[in-house]
């Protein structure tokens, strides 16, 4: 199935219908967002699009189609392959990954039990965030992150929104596949998110190279001891650690000799020093770089390459 | 000798039209017996497996008899490209294209294709409780229809001839 009918094949009867008429630029488009009663909005290169309710983009708002509870639901019954009970999981975090690696968000009513999110009852929001592959996007920051042929324990910093996770993704890609600075070596994912590799049906569908394991909607900390007890992986990657769990089995990591490359939220190396549960992380000099990414001039901008002293070396 | 042929003829055929409709009993317990494995089938990969419908649905189709196999098939493949169509028309429709053939009554068809309106949209535990209490409702109709198959049979061949005796009877 080509992009345009994969695309269009997540949309109720009449929403495709409508969609048909539009020539969609797939490359612009960045999310489209649903919402019971109201327009269908398509962010396009940061601009706020309205879907007509002649099939047109328009910015006009008395023009906007607005979809029915019903449509929504069709949508979703879709967007779940007509199977909600093999996303429990998914929808008690939130969001879906659909064929192609793009992640649909959910909001709606909640359902609690014993303290715990049990799922999304009533889902009445959907934000459907496609993913945009930037292959070489790492070519700028792999040089530093090489020593005799090794790859170095990395962490990404950067704010949400930035570019970390698409930047790992590239990352994973050419250490797998191999590059000009060092050879290619297996790299282990824990992709608790999907939004690594995109998995759809256990089967990655963004490139992340030829020697990639991907453990796919699985907890980090659990998921990094898996790999290196099944997979033996050379490098390990996950994306946005934050809890003590993820710092204990960094540790363990890299004491079995696994190299990491780990992304966290914030906006600089001093922000990192000052949580609590990075401190003994950075004192014990376990990650030897750090990049720190911002979205001043531009998304992925990389602000600063930082060595296991914390001194800037680019 | 015209009217002792033509006699024959009326009692072979009429106990020809019993020994089809026994047939047609045993076939249709079969095809219950059919569904009942796809529906067991199904439980399983929903809940020990949770494979997404279009796929479990393919793989329960490769081993399972007809007719139900080209309609498992069908609706696998018209759910994975997704023509804007739900779940509930896709197997509405598939229903009436690939079970013309079929030794199901009515009620039995009305239940599968009540069946397809309760798949998708349940979780795992809602989803194996609408399947249980379809499953409850195909053990009962097996059981029934066991239990009174060899009375119905033989039923329907002892009308049959007696039918067709009755008619030469009153031909003489």
């Amino acid at each position: 199935m080509d992009k345009r009918n994969e695309f269009l094949g997540i949309f109720s009867e009449h929403i495709h219908t409508l969609l048909n008429k539009i020539e969609i630029p797939f490359d612009e488009l960045q999310e489209i967002r649903m919402r019971i009663n109201q327009p269908i909005i398509f962010i396009l290169n940061g601009q706020e699009n309205y879907l007509g309710k002649d099939g047109i983009l328009t910015k006009e708002l008395n023009q906007a189609y607005r979809i029915e509870k019903r449509e929504l639901y069709e949508t979703l019954e879709h967007i779940s392959s007509y199977s909600r009970y093999a996303f429990e999981d998914e929808i008690r975090q939130g969001f879906i990954t659909i064929s192609g690696g793009h992640r649909v968000g959910l909001a709606g009513k909640v359902t609690v039990e014993s303290g715990q999110i049990k799922t999304i009852h009533y889902i009445s929001f959907l934000n459907i965030r496609f993913t945009h592959e930037v292959k070489g996007c790492a070519d700028g920051v792999l040089p530093y992150l090489y020593e005799g042929g090794n790859v170095l324990h990395t962490m990404v910093i950067s704010p949400p929104g930035c570019g970390k996770t698409t930047l790992l993704r590239d990352l994973i890609r050419q250490i797998s596949t191999g590059n000009k600075i060092g050879e290619a070596k297996t790299v282990g994912v824990v992709d608790e998110r999907s939004e690594i590799a995109g998995s759809y049906m256990g089967i990655p569908q963004n490139d992340v190279g030829i020697r990639t394991d991907v453990l796919d909607n699985c907890p980090k900390a659990e998921g990094m001891f898996m790999l290196i007890r099944s997979m033996s992986p050379k490098v390990i990657a996950v994306d946005e650690i934050g809890s003590l769990e993820d710092i204990k089995a960094i540790e363990t990591a890299c004491y079995s000799g696994c190299k990491i490359i780990a992304t966290v939220h914030g906006n600089s190396l001093e922000d990192i020093k000052r949580k609590n549960i990075f401190q003994k992380l950075i004192e014990n000099k376990m990650f030897e770089r750090f990049i720190v990414l911002s979205a001043k001039y531009k998304v992925g901008e990389i602000e600063g390459i930082y060595n296991q002293q914390g001194v800037l070396i680019c | 000798m015209l009217k002792i042929i033509g006699m024959l003829c009326i009692i072979c055929s009429t106990s020809g039209i019993g020994f089809l409709k026994g047939r047609d009993l045993i076939q249709r317990l079969e095809q219950l017996k059919c569904l009942q494995r796809f529906v067991i089938m199904l439980r399983g990969e929903i809940n020990y497996v949770h494979t997404p419908l279009p796929e479990a649905l393919y793989q329960i189709s490769r081993k399972i008899e007809n007719p139900l196999n080209a309609f498992l098939e069908n609706v696998s493949k018209e759910l994975e490209i997704k023509q804007g169509r739900g779940l509930k028309e896709t197997w509405e429709k598939r229903m009436e294209s690939d079970f013309f053939d079929t030794y199901l009554s009515k009620e039995d068809l009305e239940g599968f294709r009540n069946l397809g309106s309760q798949l998708g949209y349940l979780d795992t535990q809602m989803q194996v409780g609408t399947l249980n209490l379809y499953l409850e409702q195909l053990e009962m109709e097996i059981k029934r229809l066991d239990d009174s198959l060899r009375g119905s049979i033989k039923l329907y061949q002892s009308l049959g001839i007696l039918a067709g005796t009755f008619v030469a009877v009153l031909m003489i």
